[in-house]
């Protein structure tokens, strides 16, 4: 029973090692934004007091809340859409084994590898003819497309672990397509959804460049978008703020990923088994 | 089905059109003007769009090779009882989630001639090897392969771990009872067991470092020279800095299919070798 | 079973996203009525009132939209934004302006897509030729303010177009030059250098004294294109003013003997150490704040500099000095500045507040806004009855400079878009520590072969 041996010492302490090296610009952004400026440029001097001005500043020059709610909506939008029709597909997919439903799995796979560079202009068009540009739903739909090929990769994969007997039954019992879906399916799914929104949710999070693109209206904008036009308005000689407000920006991620690390873990271990 | 509908509408669409303008000459401003195939054969004489070949494939190398073989090290290190071991699987993990506009305003100081980097190496006594790493030829596009390194080991990493928690424990005390140990244990039952999530990795792997964008786009945008371009970046400056979306969306044509053969060969040989083993 | 599913799974997705398009349909039309969504007009002003003077406007309620990609936090940019939007207040109590400020280059690529789908601000802040080139822009020659554009104003290139006025030219500047620290140089007894020896020399004097000779930002690519294009000029073009034309004709090639010469001069101080060890890694304001803390003795900028550096040494607390201005050389001694044009500001073709974008422009032309605005941005005048003064010395240098030669062209006037992004990487290779060899010039050799169709030659 090797397994459960524990380790010596040494392995532990390069691990640890090793795990603080990754560590280190994590800490190094949090440091950053509490250093007061006299020692700011100096590497190896440590904050000695809690220098909280930065954070005063860029409170009063970002509309943080604001942009925290704009990147919630279109996040949680995006997910919410993304694992609705997904789920749906990802599950017929797997269910179905006809060639043409093949090629449909494939083709929206492809989305995982096509460069989406040549499309900016008819995207662009297209948002003008649905009266979409300048809104967050927009950026919903923007989010969910991009993450259904994922999205559908996992549930198909995880579908394959269920086992039919439970859809005949149930259908037998007189339950409908969609409300077998959704009553008996869908929660067996679980494991799914959770690593497809904990594996997922920083794209729409982190992506700096369609807000910027696709929104006019400020009071729209989401975080990422906020930090790189307030580094771009001179703040670049005065980057305590913005490192402030890159600890802000993350942190809910962060928090996030604390309390849902082990339930992710828990989902990729069972997708893996049957996928 | 739904699905596909927002994936047709929002992607695919927009996509199906950019391959009529790769075909033309096109601004942006102007209508397109159709020019035949000029676009394609002036890929081959881009400098930017070079660079960017050799730096992909650098990166793709890299990847498939330390990247990989690090990645499944640590996840048997992580599988492993350890004391601290939620800390460990929580640090090494923990960058991905850090967006790219933070990570590029921390590493930019980080390694900066006069950043903390430089500064360690000092005082090491390694003064004759600092320099601004990320603002020379030699050493910009390697640092920013070692940040790919940083963001997306962990994630690697945790996939693995989960193939490894998926190996049923009975076949290791079987094995045992039969005298294998150690290395020999991993290489007959832990690596055939695993062949399925090393191909989804190095499927990952290799499509990531095919794709490999948004760092050197915010880092360094391709200098200095052209020494860091990867291919998507020559093609995104070539539509947004040079407004020539008729040749961008041709080099991104020739991408999606460089990307999609690549992908379908690297996916042949791994599913071919999870038959084998 | 399965067509079932579908369609109800199309049902389910259409009433979501009829829902969810509902209410951002309704948030859009609050927060930013577009041109079209705006109300009947109430007393629209006839085509003829812009002849003269704006008339008295009207007390329509409308909101129309400015683009601009450089209206920050600046004192000058604050004052020049709510100038506009008072001024405006009196010719129409009842309008809103609402702006449409993306910073930096996405500001460029979110614009093209706005024209290309009808969708971009009423009022237009560009740079560059092409949409006035691609008819996006208002013919505006019959404008109020057309006939007091100066000579600069008439020739710039940037807003005219066969004869036709497209847009409001926000002043002229020269394309860069060097500015140095007067006290660093009175402190070791240098002297303005003449020839690019002497600015060899002097560099080498500033870094024997332990200080930076010359502090680059490149990590903002603009910046190494200004400092490689205002060194190409005295080379190119002081005894050549056709030396662009030949470049396209293909008379001269682009690996011609004086471009080399300008990058070896680059390579030489680069392995001389004149530049700062993080040239490449620090953006322009950084490498400001070098020169204003003292730590650099000189740096190549454009004409804002003289008002950047005091507002930052007073921001930063650091010891005041003066600076003074020369321009780039070549090894014989002659000068040639460039004469370039600042942002401009035209109207949007396809606008449907056609009026009101046009008196929007004339609100900006009027003296109190348009002078205030080129003294923050250090910019020369374009209109003839406005006059900028400037209480710092250093102006007179550059206006000396200037008149002793200077050209509206410059080499990337004569290249496509893709040959003058080339020649900055030429420039941050160099100024990495490469060593320069002709072959480097090769890229900027195949867009102007590749891409010729798209260059418009200055007439």
């Amino acid at each position: 029973m090797g397994q459960l041996r524990k380790p010596p010492l040494l392995i532990e302490a390069l691990m640890l090692l090793l795990a603080l090296l990754f560590l280190l610009p994590v800490c190094y952004l949090l440091m950053m934004s509490i250093k007061q400026p006299a020692i700011f440029y100096d590497p190896f001097k440590l904050p000695n007091q809690l220098y909280l001005e930065y954070y005063k500043a860029a409170f009063q020059d970002v509309a943080f809340f604001r942009g925290l709610g704009n990147t919630l909506y279109v996040t949680l939008g995006g997910l919410v859409l993304t694992i609705l029709v997904a789920s749906m597909s990802g599950f017929v997919l797997a269910r179905m084994n006809q060639r043409f439903f093949r090629y449909v799995f494939l083709f929206i796979l492809s989305g995982l590898i096509i460069p989406t560079v040549g499309s900016l202009i008819p995207m662009f068009k297209l948002a003008i003819a649905l009266e979409l540009i300048n809104t967050r739903t927009l950026l919903v739909f923007m989010a969910a497309a991009a993450g259904i090929p994922m999205a559908t990769f996992l549930y198909s994969a995880f579908t394959k672990s269920i086992p039919r007997e439970l859809e005949e039954s149930a259908a037998i019992d007189g339950c409908g397509r969609l409300r077998l879906f959704w009553m008996i399916i869908f929660p067996l799914l679980m494991p799914a959804t959770g690593t497809f929104v904990i594996t997922n949710i920083y794209a729409a999070w982190n992506d700096f460049v369609t807000p910027l693109i696709f929104l006019n209206d400020p009071s729209k904008m989401t975080l990422m978008p906020q930090i790189v036009q307030f580094m771009a308005n001179k703040q670049s000689i005065n980057l305590g703020p913005v490192f402030a407000l890159s600890v802000l920006s993350v942190l809910p991620l962060v928090v996030l990923f604390l309390f849902t690390q082990k339930y992710m873990l828990k989902g990729l271990v069972m997708g893996s088994v049957k996928g | 089905m739904p699905a596909l509908l927002i994936f047709g509408m929002f992607f695919y669409l927009p996509f199906l059109q950019s391959i009529y303008y790769s075909f033309t000459e096109w601004n942006a401003l102007k209508p397109p003007r159709f020019i035949g195939f000029d676009n394609y054969v002036n890929l081959l004489k881009d400098q930017r769009m070079k660079d960017g070949f050799f730096n992909t494939m650098k990166m793709v190398a890299f990847g498939v090779i330390v990247q990989n073989t690090l990645a499944l090290f640590l996840a048997v290190m992580l599988n492993k009882p350890f004391r601290t071991k939620a800390f460990l699987r929580t640090s090494l993990y923990l960058p991905i989630v850090i967006s790219l506009v933070v990570t590029s305003i921390i590493w930019g100081q980080l390694l900066n001639y006069e950043g903390l980097f430089n500064g360690i190496l000092i005082r090491l006594g390694l003064e004759s090897i600092i320099q601004d790493w990320l603002g020379t030829v030699q050493t910009s596009f390697p640092t920013i392969i070692l940040l790919t390194q940083w963001q997306g080991i962990g994630y690697c990493a945790i996939i693995y771990l989960a193939g490894l928690q998926s190996i049923p424990n009975d076949i290791y005390e079987a094995a045992e009872i039969e005298g294998a140990k150690g290395f020999t244990l991993f290489r007959t039952i832990t690596l055939p067991m695993l062949m399925t999530t090393v191909s989804v990795v190095l499927f990952l792997i290799v499509v990531g470092g095919l794709r490999l964008f948004e760092l050197p786009y915010i880092l360094t945008n391709g200098g200095p020279g052209t020494s860091s371009y990867t291919l998507f970046l020559a093609v995104y400056n070539a539509a947004f800095q040079n407004t020539q979306y008729g040749y961008a969306t041709a080099a991104s044509i020739v991408l999606a299919f460089f990307i999609i053969i690549v992908a379908i060969v690297q996916l042949r040989i791994t599913s071919k070798r999870e038959v084998e083993l | 079973m399965k067509s079932s599913k579908a369609w109800m799974g199309l049902m389910l997705i259409l009433c979501f996203g009829l829902v969810l398009s509902a209410c951002g349909g309704n948030k859009n039309n609050n927060a930013s009525p577009s041109p079209s969504a705006s109300e009947a007009p109430a007393a629209s002003p006839s085509e003829s009132a812009s002849e003269e003077a704006p008339k008295a406007g009207s007390d329509k309620a409308f909101t129309i939209r400015v683009g601009a990609w450089f209206i920050d936090d600046r004192s000058y940019q604050v004052a020049f934004k709510q100038g506009i939007e008072d001024k405006y207040k009196e010719l129409y109590p009842n309008a809103k302006i609402q702006w449409d400020i993306t910073l930096g280059l996405p500001y460029f690529d979110k614009l093209k897509a706005q024209l290309a789908s009808r969708s971009a601000p009423d009022v237009i802040f560009y740079q560059n030729q092409e949409y006035v080139v691609d008819g996006y822009l208002e013919d505006l020659s019959n404008e109020p303010w057309v006939a007091r554009l100066n000579e600069a104003g008439q020739t710039d290139l940037q807003t005219h177009f066969q004869g036709k006025t497209y847009a409001l030219p926000m002043g002229g500047s020269i394309g860069g030059g060097v500015w140095y620290n007067k006290k660093i140089f009175a402190d070791l007894g240098l002297q303005p250098p003449k020839t690019t020896q002497e600015f060899m020399d002097v560099a080498e004097a500033i870094k024997q004294a332990g200080i930076t000779p010359i502090a680059l930002g490149f990590k903002d690519a603009w910046t190494a294109q200004m400092f490689a294009t205002n060194w190409l000029q005295p080379y190119l073009f002081s005894e050549d003013p056709d030396f662009g034309l030949k470049i396209y004709n293909g008379e001269k090639k682009l690996d011609d003997p004086l471009i080399q010469e300008v990058f070896l001069n680059f390579q030489k101080m680069k392995e001389n150490d004149y530049f700062n060890k993080n040239a490449l890694s620090i953006d322009w304001p950084q490498s400001a704040q070098l020169f204003a803390k003292g730590e650099a003795a000189m740096i190549i900028q454009g004409p804002w500099m003289p008002g950047a550096n005091k507002e930052n040494i007073a921001n930063g607390g650091f010891e005041s000095f003066d600076i003074g201005f020369f321009p780039l050389m070549d090894d014989k001694g002659n000068t040639a500045m460039i004469i370039g044009s600042n942002e401009a500001l035209g109207v949007n073709a396809q606008t449907e507040l056609m009026q009101e974008a046009k008196d929007l422009v004339n609100v900006v032309a009027s003296p109190e806004l348009y002078g205030p605005y080129l003294v923050g941005g250090g910019a020369l005048t374009m209109l003839s009855d406005v006059s900028v003064t400037y209480d710092d010395p250093v102006v007179s240098e550059v206006q000396e400079a200037v008149s002793k030669k200077s050209l509206p062209v410059r080499l990337e006037s004569y290249l496509p878009t893709s040959g003058a992004n080339a020649l900055i990487d030429v420039t941050t290779k160099v100024v990495s520590g490469v060593k320069f060899t002709p072959a480097d010039l090769k890229p900027m050799i195949d867009s102007l072969e590749r891409d010729k169709a798209t260059v418009t030659l200055p007439e």
